[in-house]
């Protein structure tokens, strides 16, 4: 744990792989099925569908994060299909990004687009890689993030993004 | 520069009707002299393009004209920078052009390219151009979309041109000229495109 947190403060971001037991990860997708998507077009900014997953519905899932002294304060399930997309407009400042990033996506090609990628204020450019049943652990002090514009090859991508706080020690 | 040795001579002798919705744009098929435009594009293709790709965009673009290597591309630099194409669009658009400044390169689209939702304002530009050097049917996308707006936001698509060999597109560049280039499939959309400034 303490390697973790010397990475993250480090690079900004761990990856931890096959994160989920089998049995959780099933009863997580199906409480995803049940949830209300709902698209979302605003040309400048975004594209795409989400749906705001209750925190609860996390519950156990990320007892590392307490060790770190994080804590979930919301979440969002993302899918995104052929022509989504985010962009880093203008009118979107940088800040702090503390969030964890479920990957869902059973099989996902790079060259579809699709990534979620985090520009920080020296114009540096960290691209997640897809990898199913992974969990990133994102914390930047200044940041801008964007999901890459999927192509017509897209199959349909699924992740939760989670935002955390860090607690009062 | 005698620019009806360019431009096919209808677009010089009738009226020129400028569609204003969503946002003022004109478009002359047929634009330039057949063998005009078959030398243009050979000139173009023998131009190295470059990758550009960010959040908002994906395709490849040539240098600028003004620093074009190429000497088959000097004649058609000199057209589009000539003071007499400069007033001829001036007028056909109803907007006070400089005879100054142009911008002009060469765009490659090709399988998955696109460009994004934006209004194409910056300094001084006052009329964006589009010179086709390709034609795309329907399901190889590659059109160009113009916004429909309201409080100064793309509100939704309400005009779509897909690319037609020889046809020169102009548009108004203002704060809410919103326009994207669809996705690219399976095809090449070869262009020439810049803007003319006030």
């Amino acid at each position: 744990m303490d390697k973790l947190q010397e990475t993250l403060q480090r690079e900004g971001v761990v990856q931890l792989q096959q994160f989920l037991p089998e049995k959780e990860l099933a009863i997580l997708m199906e409480k995803i099925k049940l949830l209300k998507f709902i698209r979302s077009y605003k040309p400048l900014t975004h594209y795409y569908t989400s749906a705001v997953l209750p925190v609860s519905d996390l519950k156990g899932l990320f007892s590392f994060l307490k060790v770190l002294g994080m804590r979930i304060t919301r979440a969002r399930a993302y899918k995104l299909r052929w022509k989504n997309y985010s962009v880093l407009h203008d009118s979107i400042k940088q800040r702090e990004y503390r969030e964890i990033i479920l990957d869902l996506t059973e099989s996902w090609e790079e060259s579809w687009g699709g990534a979620c990628i985090y520009v920080d204020d020296s114009g540096d450019y960290q691209k997640i890689p897809w990898a199913y049943n992974s969990v990133m652990v994102i914390e930047k002090k200044r940041a801008q993030r964007f999901f890459q514009y999927c192509n017509h090859y897209a199959q349909e991508r699924l992740v939760v993004i989670a935002q955390v706080q860090r607690e009062e020690r | 520069m005698d620019i009806s040795a360019w431009i096919e001579k209808q677009h010089l002798t009738r009226q020129i009707v400028i569609e204003k919705k969503p946002f003022h744009h004109l478009l002359l098929k047929n634009f330039l002299r057949e063998h005009k435009a078959a030398i243009l594009k050979k000139a173009l293709c023998k131009e190295p393009f470059f990758q550009k790709e960010t959040d908002l965009l994906k395709f490849k673009q040539s240098h600028d004209f003004y620093s074009t290597q190429n000497k088959q591309l000097h004649p058609a630099y000199d057209f589009f920078r000539s003071p007499q194409l400069i007033s001829f669009i001036s007028k056909i658009t109803k907007t006070k052009l400089s005879s100054q400044k142009i911008s002009i390169a060469g765009s490659l689209y090709e399988d998955s390219d696109f460009l994004l939702c934006h209004d194409d304002q910056l300094e001084g530009r006052k009329i964006a151009f589009m010179y086709y050097l390709s034609t795309l049917e329907p399901q190889q996308g590659g059109a160009l979309e113009l916004f429909s707006s309201h409080q100064g936001r793309p509100l939704k698509i309400e005009k779509r041109y897909y690319p037609c060999y020889n046809t020169l597109l102009l548009f108004t560049v203002s704060p809410t000229s919103f326009h994207q280039v669809q996705e690219v499939i399976k095809a090449q959309r070869l262009s020439l495109s810049g803007w003319f400034y006030g």
